[in-house]
Protein backbone atom coordinates (compact mmCIF):
# COMPACT_ATOMS: atom_id res chain seq x y z
CA UNK A 1 0.00 0.00 0.00
CA UNK A 2 2.49 2.30 0.95
CA UNK A 3 5.00 1.28 -2.05
CA UNK A 4 1.93 1.71 -4.35
CA UNK A 5 1.69 5.22 -3.00
CA UNK A 6 5.35 6.00 -3.20
CA UNK A 7 5.25 4.87 -6.42
CA UNK A 8 2.83 7.32 -7.70
CA UNK A 9 4.76 10.07 -5.92
CA UNK A 10 7.88 9.35 -7.54
CA UNK A 11 6.12 9.05 -10.88
CA UNK A 12 4.61 12.33 -10.48
CA UNK A 13 7.71 14.02 -9.53
CA UNK A 14 9.30 12.45 -12.56
CA UNK A 15 6.77 13.95 -14.50
CA UNK A 16 6.51 17.28 -13.25
CA UNK A 17 10.52 17.60 -13.37
CA UNK A 18 9.94 16.56 -17.18
CA UNK A 19 7.44 18.92 -18.30
CA UNK A 20 8.91 21.68 -16.14
CA UNK A 21 12.37 21.20 -18.14
CA UNK A 22 10.20 21.16 -21.57
CA UNK A 23 8.61 24.40 -20.23
CA UNK A 24 12.23 25.49 -19.48
CA UNK A 25 13.74 25.13 -22.69
CA UNK A 26 10.04 26.43 -24.30
CA UNK A 27 10.38 29.77 -22.86
CA UNK A 28 14.35 30.06 -22.53
CA UNK A 29 15.12 29.39 -26.31
CA UNK A 30 11.91 29.65 -28.64
CA UNK A 31 9.54 32.38 -27.13
CA UNK A 32 7.31 33.43 -24.56
CA UNK A 33 3.87 35.50 -24.37
CA UNK A 34 4.76 39.09 -22.74
CA UNK A 35 2.15 41.52 -21.46
CA UNK A 36 3.49 45.26 -21.34
CA UNK A 37 2.32 47.81 -19.06
CA UNK A 38 3.71 51.64 -19.40
CA UNK A 39 3.82 54.19 -21.86
CA UNK A 40 6.77 54.09 -23.62
CA UNK A 41 6.10 52.57 -26.40
CA UNK A 42 2.91 53.93 -27.52
CA UNK A 43 1.09 53.73 -30.32
CA UNK A 44 3.34 50.80 -31.58
CA UNK A 45 2.43 48.66 -28.06
CA UNK A 46 -0.37 50.42 -25.59
CA UNK A 47 -0.44 49.97 -22.01
CA UNK A 48 -1.70 45.94 -21.26
CA UNK A 49 -1.00 44.54 -24.49
CA UNK A 50 -0.36 41.42 -24.97
CA UNK A 51 2.79 40.08 -27.36
CA UNK A 52 4.46 37.49 -28.71
CA UNK A 53 7.99 37.52 -27.97
CA UNK A 54 10.38 34.90 -29.59
CA UNK A 55 13.99 33.96 -28.27
CA UNK A 56 16.12 32.65 -30.97
CA UNK A 57 17.35 36.03 -32.81
CA UNK A 58 19.29 36.79 -29.98
CA UNK A 59 20.94 33.77 -30.12
CA UNK A 60 21.72 33.86 -33.95
CA UNK A 61 22.54 37.52 -33.27
CA UNK A 62 19.92 38.48 -35.60
CA UNK A 63 18.78 41.52 -33.78
CA UNK A 64 18.63 44.67 -36.36
CA UNK A 65 17.66 48.15 -36.59
CA UNK A 66 14.06 48.82 -36.12
CA UNK A 67 13.52 45.44 -34.50
CA UNK A 68 11.54 45.14 -30.99
CA UNK A 69 13.49 44.19 -28.33
CA UNK A 70 12.76 42.97 -24.75
CA UNK A 71 15.87 43.28 -22.41
CA UNK A 72 16.49 43.09 -18.75
CA UNK A 73 16.70 46.37 -17.32
CA UNK A 74 20.31 47.92 -16.78
CA UNK A 75 19.32 49.28 -13.52
CA UNK A 76 16.89 46.80 -12.28
CA UNK A 77 18.14 43.36 -12.59
CA UNK A 78 14.28 42.24 -11.87
CA UNK A 79 12.62 43.83 -14.22
CA UNK A 80 12.70 43.58 -17.71
CA UNK A 81 12.22 46.80 -20.42
CA UNK A 82 10.61 46.73 -24.08
CA UNK A 83 12.27 48.95 -26.43
CA UNK A 84 13.17 49.19 -30.04
CA UNK A 85 16.56 49.13 -31.63
CA UNK A 86 17.73 52.16 -32.98
CA UNK A 87 21.59 51.48 -33.13
CA UNK A 88 23.47 48.68 -32.84
CA UNK A 89 27.66 48.34 -32.24
CA UNK A 90 29.54 51.13 -34.27
CA UNK A 91 26.54 53.20 -35.31
CA UNK A 92 26.43 57.04 -34.98
CA UNK A 93 23.85 58.02 -32.76
CA UNK A 94 22.53 61.46 -32.11
CA UNK A 95 22.62 61.94 -28.37
CA UNK A 96 20.86 65.38 -28.46
CA UNK A 97 17.39 67.00 -29.57
CA UNK A 98 16.82 66.56 -33.26
CA UNK A 99 15.38 69.96 -33.36
CA UNK A 100 18.49 71.83 -31.04
CA UNK A 101 21.14 74.09 -32.83
CA UNK A 102 23.86 71.64 -31.75
CA UNK A 103 23.87 67.95 -32.32
CA UNK A 104 25.61 65.72 -30.08
CA UNK A 105 26.78 62.56 -31.60
CA UNK A 106 28.16 59.32 -30.12
CA UNK A 107 29.14 55.95 -31.29
CA UNK A 108 27.77 52.74 -30.37
CA UNK A 109 30.69 51.15 -27.94
CA UNK A 110 31.26 47.19 -29.48
CA UNK A 111 28.73 44.50 -27.42
CA UNK A 112 26.12 47.35 -26.86
CA UNK A 113 23.05 48.63 -28.69
CA UNK A 114 21.10 51.58 -28.37
CA UNK A 115 17.49 51.23 -27.01
CA UNK A 116 14.59 54.07 -27.34
CA UNK A 117 11.13 53.95 -26.85
CA UNK A 118 8.76 54.78 -29.41
CA UNK A 119 7.25 57.61 -27.50
CA UNK A 120 10.16 59.92 -27.13
CA UNK A 121 8.32 62.20 -24.73
CA UNK A 122 7.82 59.43 -22.37
CA UNK A 123 10.32 56.81 -22.39
CA UNK A 124 13.50 56.40 -20.03
CA UNK A 125 15.70 54.33 -22.44
CA UNK A 126 19.26 54.87 -23.70
CA UNK A 127 19.02 58.14 -23.83
CA UNK A 128 18.83 57.70 -20.25
CA UNK A 129 21.12 55.28 -19.67
CA UNK A 130 23.23 55.02 -21.93
CA UNK A 131 23.65 52.00 -23.73
CA UNK A 132 22.71 48.85 -23.21
CA UNK A 133 25.05 45.19 -23.47
CA UNK A 134 23.96 43.35 -26.73
CA UNK A 135 24.02 40.26 -23.48
CA UNK A 136 20.88 41.84 -21.59
CA UNK A 137 18.78 41.37 -24.54
CA UNK A 138 16.08 38.21 -23.36
CA UNK A 139 13.79 38.18 -26.67
CA UNK A 140 12.29 39.91 -29.71
CA UNK A 141 9.00 40.98 -29.95
CA UNK A 142 7.36 39.96 -33.24
CA UNK A 143 3.54 39.74 -33.07
CA UNK A 144 0.93 41.35 -31.26
CA UNK A 145 -1.98 39.12 -29.86
CA UNK A 146 -4.18 41.33 -27.80
CA UNK A 147 -6.07 43.37 -27.95
CA UNK A 148 -7.88 41.81 -31.20
CA UNK A 149 -8.40 44.93 -32.75
CA UNK A 150 -5.37 45.40 -33.30
CA UNK A 151 -3.68 42.00 -33.69
CA UNK A 152 -1.00 41.24 -35.99
CA UNK A 153 2.73 42.22 -36.63
CA UNK A 154 4.41 45.76 -35.06
CA UNK A 155 4.73 48.85 -37.01
CA UNK A 156 7.94 50.45 -38.16
CA UNK A 157 9.39 53.31 -35.79
CA UNK A 158 6.83 55.98 -35.91
CA UNK A 159 9.92 59.00 -35.23
CA UNK A 160 11.21 58.75 -38.84
CA UNK A 161 13.88 56.31 -38.11
CA UNK A 162 15.63 55.26 -41.61
CA UNK A 163 17.09 52.05 -40.97
CA UNK A 164 19.61 50.58 -43.41
CA UNK A 165 23.21 49.09 -43.04
CA UNK A 166 24.89 52.44 -44.62
CA UNK A 167 22.99 54.56 -42.34
CA UNK A 168 22.60 54.37 -38.88
CA UNK A 169 21.35 57.03 -37.06
CA UNK B 1 37.36 48.33 0.73
CA UNK B 2 38.31 45.29 2.28
CA UNK B 3 36.66 41.65 0.78
CA UNK B 4 36.88 38.61 2.16
CA UNK B 5 38.50 36.50 -0.68
CA UNK B 6 37.24 32.73 -0.13
CA UNK B 7 39.38 30.24 -1.69
CA UNK B 8 37.69 27.79 -3.96
CA UNK B 9 37.95 24.17 -2.29
CA UNK B 10 40.08 22.12 -4.56
CA UNK B 11 40.03 18.41 -5.89
CA UNK B 12 42.82 16.89 -7.95
CA UNK B 13 40.82 13.91 -10.48
CA UNK B 14 42.76 11.30 -11.67
CA UNK B 15 41.77 10.46 -15.15
CA UNK B 16 42.78 7.52 -17.54
CA UNK B 17 42.89 8.02 -21.35
CA UNK B 18 40.00 6.39 -23.00
CA UNK B 19 39.50 8.45 -25.95
CA UNK B 20 41.73 11.11 -26.99
CA UNK B 21 39.81 14.48 -29.11
CA UNK B 22 41.10 17.56 -30.46
CA UNK B 23 40.00 20.41 -28.20
CA UNK B 24 41.33 24.03 -29.16
CA UNK B 25 41.66 26.45 -26.67
CA UNK B 26 42.70 30.00 -27.37
CA UNK B 27 44.41 31.67 -24.03
CA UNK B 28 43.66 35.18 -24.01
CA UNK B 29 46.01 37.70 -22.70
CA UNK B 30 43.68 39.70 -20.63
CA UNK B 31 40.63 38.24 -19.40
CA UNK B 32 39.14 35.05 -19.09
CA UNK B 33 37.42 32.97 -21.99
CA UNK B 34 34.92 30.34 -21.00
CA UNK B 35 33.64 27.95 -23.41
CA UNK B 36 30.43 26.35 -21.11
CA UNK B 37 29.30 23.06 -21.65
CA UNK B 38 25.96 22.23 -19.97
CA UNK B 39 26.34 18.91 -17.35
CA UNK B 40 22.53 19.23 -16.72
CA UNK B 41 19.85 21.33 -16.28
CA UNK B 42 19.28 21.50 -12.43
CA UNK B 43 21.41 24.47 -12.72
CA UNK B 44 24.91 23.23 -12.78
CA UNK B 45 27.04 24.24 -15.63
CA UNK B 46 30.71 23.09 -16.21
CA UNK B 47 32.84 25.85 -17.64
CA UNK B 48 36.96 25.66 -19.07
CA UNK B 49 38.54 28.46 -18.06
CA UNK B 50 41.26 30.11 -20.28
CA UNK B 51 42.99 32.49 -19.73
CA UNK B 52 45.12 34.43 -16.66
CA UNK B 53 42.93 36.82 -15.22
CA UNK B 54 42.58 34.69 -11.89
CA UNK B 55 45.36 33.75 -11.09
CA UNK B 56 46.25 31.87 -8.95
CA UNK B 57 42.60 31.04 -7.87
CA UNK B 58 41.70 29.96 -11.18
CA UNK B 59 44.47 28.75 -13.44
CA UNK B 60 44.30 28.67 -17.50
CA UNK B 61 42.20 25.62 -18.60
CA UNK B 62 41.19 24.89 -15.00
CA UNK B 63 37.80 22.79 -15.28
CA UNK B 64 35.14 25.03 -12.85
CA UNK B 65 31.44 23.96 -12.16
CA UNK B 66 28.97 27.13 -11.70
CA UNK B 67 25.18 27.07 -10.50
CA UNK B 68 22.51 29.78 -11.59
CA UNK B 69 20.56 29.89 -8.57
CA UNK B 70 21.93 32.32 -6.95
CA UNK B 71 21.75 34.79 -9.60
CA UNK B 72 17.80 34.34 -9.65
CA UNK B 73 17.63 34.51 -6.15
CA UNK B 74 19.85 37.67 -6.20
CA UNK B 75 22.50 36.21 -3.65
CA UNK B 76 25.36 37.02 -5.45
CA UNK B 77 27.43 38.60 -2.54
CA UNK B 78 31.18 40.58 -2.40
CA UNK B 79 33.81 37.99 -2.74
CA UNK B 80 31.97 35.65 -5.03
CA UNK B 81 33.67 34.62 -8.56
CA UNK B 82 30.86 35.00 -11.29
CA UNK B 83 30.90 33.84 -14.59
CA UNK B 84 29.16 36.55 -16.71
CA UNK B 85 28.44 37.62 -20.43
CA UNK B 86 31.08 40.09 -21.62
CA UNK B 87 30.01 43.53 -21.93
CA UNK B 88 31.99 44.06 -24.74
CA UNK B 89 31.17 40.65 -26.63
CA UNK B 90 28.14 38.64 -26.52
CA UNK B 91 29.74 35.76 -27.70
CA UNK B 92 31.70 35.44 -25.05
CA UNK B 93 31.86 35.34 -21.51
CA UNK B 94 34.14 36.34 -18.34
CA UNK B 95 35.00 34.65 -15.12
CA UNK B 96 35.96 37.61 -12.25
CA UNK B 97 35.04 38.45 -8.78
CA UNK B 98 32.72 40.73 -7.43
CA UNK B 99 34.27 43.30 -6.05
CA UNK B 100 31.31 45.38 -4.88
CA UNK B 101 27.35 45.23 -5.34
CA UNK B 102 25.31 48.69 -6.42
CA UNK B 103 25.82 51.21 -4.22
CA UNK B 104 29.05 50.35 -3.05
CA UNK B 105 32.46 52.89 -2.94
CA UNK B 106 34.52 51.85 -5.32
CA UNK B 107 38.67 52.86 -5.50
CA UNK B 108 39.28 53.20 -9.09
CA UNK B 109 42.83 54.58 -9.24
CA UNK B 110 45.71 52.77 -8.50
CA UNK B 111 45.90 52.03 -4.11
CA UNK B 112 49.57 53.25 -4.10
CA UNK B 113 48.78 56.37 -5.59
CA UNK B 114 48.83 59.49 -4.52
CA UNK B 115 45.69 61.02 -5.43
CA UNK B 116 42.71 58.75 -4.56
CA UNK B 117 39.69 58.53 -7.37
CA UNK B 118 36.67 56.66 -5.95
CA UNK B 119 33.33 56.26 -7.54
CA UNK B 120 30.02 54.69 -6.61
CA UNK B 121 28.65 51.82 -8.68
CA UNK B 122 25.28 52.05 -9.88
CA UNK B 123 22.39 50.45 -9.27
CA UNK B 124 21.57 47.22 -10.82
CA UNK B 125 25.46 46.96 -11.55
CA UNK B 126 28.48 45.11 -10.15
CA UNK B 127 31.89 45.78 -10.06
CA UNK B 128 34.10 42.71 -11.21
CA UNK B 129 37.98 42.51 -10.85
CA UNK B 130 40.15 39.59 -11.67
CA UNK B 131 42.36 37.87 -8.97
CA UNK B 132 45.54 38.75 -11.22
CA UNK B 133 45.18 42.83 -11.25
CA UNK B 134 48.19 43.15 -13.37
CA UNK B 135 46.57 40.70 -16.21
CA UNK B 136 43.09 41.30 -16.12
CA UNK B 137 40.50 43.63 -18.35
CA UNK B 138 37.62 43.99 -15.64
CA UNK B 139 35.92 46.52 -15.00
CA UNK B 140 38.79 48.68 -13.94
CA UNK B 141 38.38 48.76 -17.96
CA UNK B 142 34.86 48.61 -19.03
CA UNK B 143 33.17 50.09 -15.72
CA UNK B 144 30.41 48.67 -13.76
CA UNK B 145 28.89 45.50 -15.14
CA UNK B 146 24.91 45.23 -15.24
CA UNK B 147 23.73 42.61 -12.76
CA UNK B 148 21.91 41.19 -15.78
CA UNK B 149 24.65 39.88 -17.76
CA UNK B 150 25.51 37.62 -14.43
CA UNK B 151 24.93 33.92 -15.77
CA UNK B 152 26.16 32.13 -12.54
CA UNK B 153 28.52 31.99 -9.77
CA UNK B 154 31.31 29.78 -9.57
CA UNK B 155 32.08 27.14 -6.61
CA UNK B 156 33.82 23.92 -7.34
CA UNK B 157 37.22 23.83 -9.34
CA UNK B 158 38.79 20.95 -10.62
CA UNK B 159 42.29 20.19 -12.23
CA UNK B 160 43.12 17.72 -14.16
CA UNK B 161 45.86 14.87 -13.62
CA UNK B 162 46.34 12.07 -15.85
CA UNK B 163 47.57 8.72 -15.38
CA UNK B 164 49.04 7.94 -18.63
CA UNK B 165 50.82 11.08 -20.31
CA UNK B 166 54.09 9.57 -21.49
CA UNK B 167 52.77 10.71 -24.96
CA UNK B 168 52.92 14.22 -24.14
CA UNK B 169 55.69 16.39 -23.05
CA UNK B 170 55.42 19.02 -20.44
CA UNK B 171 54.17 21.39 -23.31
CA UNK B 172 52.24 23.61 -21.58
CA UNK B 173 50.23 24.96 -25.05
CA UNK B 174 48.41 20.90 -24.54
CA UNK B 175 46.26 20.99 -27.98
CA UNK B 176 44.43 17.57 -27.14
CA UNK B 177 42.98 16.09 -24.02
CA UNK B 178 41.18 13.48 -23.12
CA UNK B 179 37.45 13.00 -23.19
CA UNK B 180 36.59 11.75 -20.06
CA UNK B 181 34.77 8.58 -19.46
CA UNK B 182 36.17 7.20 -16.24
CA UNK B 183 36.20 9.43 -13.14
CA UNK B 184 37.45 8.78 -10.17
CA UNK B 185 38.79 11.84 -7.22
CA UNK B 186 39.56 12.62 -4.07
CA UNK B 187 41.17 15.24 -2.55
CA UNK B 188 44.25 15.35 -2.06
CA UNK B 189 46.44 17.82 -0.09
CA UNK B 190 50.05 18.39 -1.36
Amino acid sequence: MLRGVLGKTFRLVGYTIQYGCIAHCAFEYVGGVLMCSGPSMEPTIQNSDIVFAENLSRHFYGIQRGDIVVAKSPSDPKSSICKRVIGLEGDKILTSSPAGFFKNHSYVPKGHVWLEGDNLQNSADSRYYGPVPYGLITGRIFLKIWPLNDFGFLRDSPNGHRFSDELGK
